[in-house]
């Protein structure tokens, strides 16, 4: 199923309305990242290349596993609301037709190697003699400086050098990665904040800037600025499975089985662990000085404590147990899976998910945005665009090509 | 000839903990003018939360909450997340110190807080009441569930949140048992980052429009945004995803391999057939590449468990940086696995300046983290170390609001500062 709608009939509205972004990205890195802007109300044109598009059209989840570039989840999901056309930007015609796109855009968001950039000239230094005002902002695994710039990079790459992974599973397994292309979705949010650092910027120097983000100094930035305070208090560092290291200085701070599931138990004050006590019905055991010392019971025998508290878990389920906490004014939390997750209560009423039948033809929940703005809401306007869906009007109208001279370059593969 | 980019934005901040801060101090980072409001009446708990230290020793034996005077100032973590910021002790349950916050809105910006819903309106501090003030004040509330539903009233800590958003169901090995991810804590820096954007995006507008408004975030939204793959693929297919450890469903070979040394590991992850071809040969295995069970990406995915045996039993002859170098050398993707400690040593790291030293009035030289966006013209900067509470009473009410000694003196004398 198709919907034809052009980028002028787009009703884009939104705090970031009259922001022209150019977008040259793949998977889910400047995707993402031009996907906030987009949805916030920025004119965002996606560049694909000619035949297959962007990656992601290839990677699902589809309906009934049966794989079509236009029904991609993962492509609906990181692409709606943007223009789409295609181009072989490493072509001469291709890179030529580049350089006008850019030249009418205020910011250009690419997430290819340096070297890459480089050889095709569409690196900053490149640029920006013509492009004075122009933003690049890139996304790449290791940035465009230091001894690994040119280093390849996918997700689980960037975790293991920004010490996440070490953090992360058994002490006596390797270390577990963060699943789901988390670390390119924080790389891809941390970019459009700072592009609009440089927007904002632009508006007193007059000039664009390169934005250089590196998803393995954001993953360092995120975990060390936990850390730090781990190994300033000399507490080791090290992933201890299903609890934090050392429980994090007193007990718990642990996700243990329950009858349906798991939950994540924590507590972080005497006053809090009492409450965690009488919830569980003032057991003898608690009773005991053994138990009652929260640092040795956090550093020295968790393991004993799990064992105490698992019994009274494994008869109640995950739903029973948050019942419990929240009148007990614990902060626990059930482990949900994602089919708790999409039928949440919360969730519902906050009226979070978006439904819509436009991708694949029956009505599905999408994400929405995580911020409400008061007078300038989020809008779902568009699906995301099919393969070169706008080349018409972006070749034809916006930049001048006459219908035969698009038709030649069909055929030549540019676009 | 570099200019911080936010120089000119005052923001006052009510922000405490984690996220609130962390977004604060990225603007504070980038020059705004960012007035932290903390007093002794209610303390921003980031400051008891583990045990404070002096040098590199902990001072044992102190339950957080008892921690006193100047014991209050060491946790380095407040130090982290609050450079680079003003901070007034005013008390907000003194209805004078809420004439004074409201005085201070009136000049600024933006106002930040990451209170439960009810506690800035009990104040008198709500958006409806910050815009009789300043019009186009911009305000955001951050909060774990936003400001209306059933869960408006939770208290969190970060892996509450990402237990409550699926992501820590699929944190585990292949076995079926959630680890989770407990001390990464990605909800509150998620939360924060994606705060900043919506900030600058409300001050992007209101600088066209001359309109402010109130943002509404709520940090388990903000996780969930992210996690859109896995709620589709239950939608149409009908599959509830669980713990899968570090396999992937497009790439192999793809983990993380034991390395010579104790506890050390190389990420290695294999997507294309250029990659896999290059791997073979610079493992010098090219007898992999005739073998039936790795021909192509499906069969790899199919034997990993052979495979991922196979490239053990080449790391293991390798340290994390030679197995690096050596892969990367081919065009491989690989990249030791850090901890904290050896982050800090790491080359490229240091290069790309992630580290900044800093002098705090009290504890010393310390180590804190740069903001990890790079500015070609307009960098960040760590300028200032945190403030001790209440440092900047006289200069902010004195200076920047003009008000007088003696009227100073009397908010001190009735707790209104404290």
């Amino acid at each position: 199923m198709s919907s034809d709608i052009r980028g002028d009939e787009m009703k884009k509205s939104g705090p970031l309305e009259g922001l022209k972004v150019i977008e040259w990205g793949h998977y889910v890195s400047a995707p993402y990242c031009a996907k906030l802007l987009a949805d916030l109300g920025a004119e965002v044109i996606k560049v694909e290349q000619p035949g297959q598009g962007d990656e992601a059209r290839s990677h699902g989840p589809f309906p009934h596993d049966e794989p079509d570039k236009e029904k991609s989840g993962l492509f609906h999901l990181l692409n709606a609301n943007k223009l789409g056309v295609t181009l072989d930007v490493r072509s001469e015609r291709g890179k030529e037709i580049m350089l006008k796109l850019i030249a009418q855009a205020d910011v250009l968001v690419e997430d290819n190697p340096p070297s890459l950039l480089k050889s095709y000239a569409l690196d900053y230094d490149s640029l920006e003699g013509t492009n004075p005002r122009l933003i690049l902002t890139s996304i790449t695994p290791f940035g465009h400086s230091g001894p690994y710039k040119d280093y390849k990079g996918y997700d689980i790459n960037c975790c293991a050098l920004g010490g996440v992974s070490f953090a992360i599973g058994d002490p006596h397994r390797e270390p577990l990665s963060l699943p789901l292309s988390q670390s390119h979705y924080q790389a891809g949010a941390n970019a459009a904040a700072a592009t609009m650092v440089a927007v904002l910027a632009r508006e007193t120097t007059g000039r664009g800037q390169h934005v250089d983000i590196s998803e393995a100094d954001v993953l360092s930035f995120y975990s060390a600025s936990n850390s730090l305070m781990y190994i300033f208090h000399g507490m080791e560092w090290r992933r201890a499975g299903h609890r934090a290291p050392d429980s994090g200085g007193s007990y718990p701070y642990t996700v243990l089985p329950c009858k349906d599931g798991y939950v994540c138990l924590i507590a972080r004050s005497g006053q809090e662990w009492s409450r965690i006590v009488k919830m569980l019905g003032g057991p003898e055991w608690a009773k005991q000085p053994r138990y009652q010392d929260r640092n040795a019971m956090g550093r020295e025998y968790p393991d004993e404590v799990d064992a105490l508290i698992i019994p009274w878990l494994k008869e109640r389920t995950k739903d029973e147990v948050f019942q419990l906490c929240r009148q007990h004014g614990v902060p626990f939390a059930p482990v949900r899976d994602f089919r708790e997750v999409l039928n949440d209560e919360h969730l519902q009423q906050r009226n979070f998910f978006v439904e819509t039948a436009a991708p694949f033809g029956k009505p599905v929940k999408f994400p929405g945005a995580p911020y409400r703005f008061s007078e300038t809401p989020w809008r779902f306007s568009s699906p995301a665009p099919r393969l070169g869906e706008h080349n018409s009007e972006i070749f034809i109208d916006r930049l001048g090509y006459t219908e035969s001279e698009v038709q030649r370059l069909k055929s030549e593969g540019v676009i | 000839m570099s200019q911080l980019p936010l120089e000119g934005i005052r923001v006052v901040d009510f922000g405490w903990v984690w996220a609130g801060p962390l977004a604060t101090s990225l603007l504070a980072d980038l020059g705004a003018q960012v007035i932290k409001v903390e007093s002794r009446a209610r303390l921003d708990n980031v400051r008891l939360i583990g045990r404070p230290t002096f040098g590199d020793k902990p001072i044992l034996g102190v339950e957080p909450r008892q921690a006193e005077g100047e014991d209050r100032e060491l946790t380095p973590m407040y130090h982290n997340i609050n450079r680079n910021k003003l901070c007034v002790s005013l008390n907000l349950k003194h209805p004078a110190a809420v004439g004074v916050a409201k005085k201070l809105v009136a000049i600024s910006d933006i106002v930040l807080e990451n209170f439960t819903p009810h506690v800035l309106k009990s104040a008198g501090l709500d958006y409806t009441s910050l815009r009789a003030v300043k019009p186009d004040i911009i305000m955001i509330s951050m909060t774990t569930g936003g400001q209306d539903g059933a869960l408006t009233n939770m208290r969190s800590y970060a892996p509450s949140l990402t237990s409550l958003s699926g992501l820590e169901s699929v944190v585990g090995y292949d076995d079926g048992r959630v680890m989770g991810t407990l001390t990464f804590g990605l909800g509150d820096p998620n939360g924060a980052v994606h705060a900043v954007f919506a900030i600058l995006a409300a001050l992007y507008h209101r600088r066209k429009t001359g309109q402010g408004q109130y943002i509404d975030m709520a940090q388990l939204e903000g996780v969930v945004a992210l996690l859109g793959e896995p709620l589709l693929d239950y939608q149409l297919n009908g599959r509830v995803m669980g713990p899968m450890g570090n396999h992937h469903p497009y790439m192999a070979p793809y983990g993380n391999y034991p390395c010579k040394g104790e506890d050390k590991w190389v990420s290695i992850a294999v997507k294309t057939g250029e990659e896999w071809q290059a791997f073979c040969r610079v493992t010098g295995h090219s007898e992999w590449l005739r073998d039936e069970r790795f021909s192509d990406l499906e069969k790899r995915l199919t034997n990993r468990e052979l495979l991922n045996r196979l490239v053990r039993e080449w790391t293991v002859n390798y340290t994390p940086y030679q197995a690096a170098a050596i892969l990367q050398e081919a065009g491989v993707a690989a990249a030791p696995v850090l901890g904290i400690e050896e982050q800090f040593e790491d080359p490229h790291l240091k290069a790309r300046g992630l580290y900044a030293r800093s002098r705090h009035p009290l504890f010393g030289d310390e180590t804190l983290l740069n903001i990890p966006w790079k500015f070609s013209r307009t960098p960040g900067s760590v300028r200032q170390p945190a403030p001790l509470l209440g440092q900047h009473n006289d200069y902010v009410l004195g200076e920047i609001l003009g008000m007088s000694t003696g009227e100073i003196d009397k908010l001190l004398e009735e707790g209104a500062l404290y």
